[in-house]
């Protein structure tokens, strides 16, 4: 039951730690797969408009 | 006026126009015009014929150099692939091995410990054994079931629970799946590093595979630590995890290096590697449970029953008594194990 109970909290602390290395690596599609200039809230240093 | 003298006087007009015709017939080129547009549309065709490698692409200011792929005629017989075959390969496998179980059971029934349960225990497998065991199988069941959702849900899970429910359940999954797997391939790491020696092929292994695995015959084929069909598990698991993980990672990490194409065969080595697996391994949990008495207490506790032992694996439990006597424990007070 322990070698269990160890499995299981290996397998979730890999996994929060997989998912916390990957939200760096991973990006959302309209920003990967788009240039600044055709997003519609774009970079502020190619517009020079102050964001927010 | 006759019909053949209207023909005669007709005849040098004929003839002029002929000479003027011939001109233009000697200046047709010998080859095709590659920019006309009959030509382009020609291509077009051959590239859509079904059967067809070719891809057409172009250029676009999108990021993703896939976006600049019109079409590729290969992707139609990957859909049907993916919403066709597929599923009919998931059914065969998984409700084949489901009904050979159910015949088994209803066959042979639950194999019993002939000589009963004694009150000795011999350790089976230690403490990191059953860790890296269990590492690997509730990963795996974790990516069975999300992975099955991808292949099965939008017919058997969707109509249940509703579209937005299922959205939000498919995109969770798919996280999950892609999270859990770095820990699959720890497991799978683990268990070959732990295990591989004792797994390596042997002439028991025929003999094993003579007897049925002790279906044919009163006696069971002598075994040492694992018999030939805990070795076809243990390859089939660590063979299948490669594949599913060299596979699964170039969807996650390198899907634009490796082309629309690769990404797609990518995704037919995964999804049958791991529809086939999980039809392996549904029979490696009904003989470890339900199928075998006495079974799962070698992953449950770690110690198996001696009479146990010494009937499936006879010969390891002659070498345990050799080289580590104290691995045999006496004296258990006796729990049946229905």
């Amino acid at each position: 039951m322990k070698a269990f109970l160890a499995a299981v909290v290996v397998v979730v602390g890999i996994s929060i730690g997989a998912s916390i290395l990957l939200e760096t690596y991973q990006s959302t599609a309209d920003r990967a797969f788009t240039s600044s200039g055709a997003r519609i809230d774009p970079d502020p240093r190619l517009t020079g408009a102050p964001k927010g | 006026m006759t019909l053949f003298a209207s023909f005669k006087r007709l005849l040098p007009l004929l003839a002029a126009i002929a000479l003027l015709a011939a001109p233009a017939t000697a200046q047709q080129p010998s080859s095709v015009n590659p920019t006309a547009s009959s030509v382009k549309e020609k291509q077009l065709l051959d590239a859509l014929k079904p059967g067809s490698t070719d891809t057409l692409s172009g250029r676009t200011t999108i990021q993703d150099p896939r976006a600049g792929n019109l079409i590729q005629p290969a992707g139609m017989e990957f859909r049907a692939f993916h919403q066709v075959t597929l599923p009919m390969i998931g059914k065969y496998a998984i409700l084949g091995m489901l009904a050979v179980l159910a015949l088994f059971y209803l066959l042979r029934g639950r194999i019993r410990i002939e000589g009963g349960l004694s009150d000795r225990t011999i350790v089976r497998f230690g403490g990191f054994d059953r860790f890296a065991h269990w590492t690997t199988a509730t990963s795996f069941l974790t990516l069975a079931l999300s992975g099955l959702n991808l292949v099965f849900g939008k017919s058997l899970l969707l109509p249940v629970i509703g579209a937005e429910a299922f959205a939000s359940v498919t995109q969770l999954g798919k996280f999950v799946h892609n999270y859990v797997s770095f820990a699959f391939a720890l497991g799978i790491t683990l268990m070959f590093l732990t295990w591989v020696k004792d797994n390596f092929p042997s002439s028991l292994d025929i003999r094993w595979a003579l007897q049925g695995g002790g279906l044919i015959g009163s006696k069971h084929p002598p075994a040492d630590r694992f018999n030939g069909g805990q070795k076809l598990i243990f390859w089939a698991t660590v063979l299948g995890g490669i594949a599913l993980s060299v596979s699964g990672y170039i969807m996650m990490f390198r899907p634009i290096e490796v082309g629309v194409s690769g990404f797609q065969l990518a995704t037919i080595v995964h999804s049958v590697t791991g529809l086939i697996l999980f039809a392996v391994i549904v029979a490696h949990i009904y003989i470890g449970t339900l199928g075998m008495e006495g079974a799962f207490d070698a992953m449950g506790r770690g110690e198996v029953d001696l009479n146990w032992a010494k009937e499936h694996h006879g010969l390891w439990v002659d070498k345990v008594a050799l080289k580590r006597p104290q691995d045999i424990s006496g004296g258990r007070a006796t729990v049946p194990a229905e």
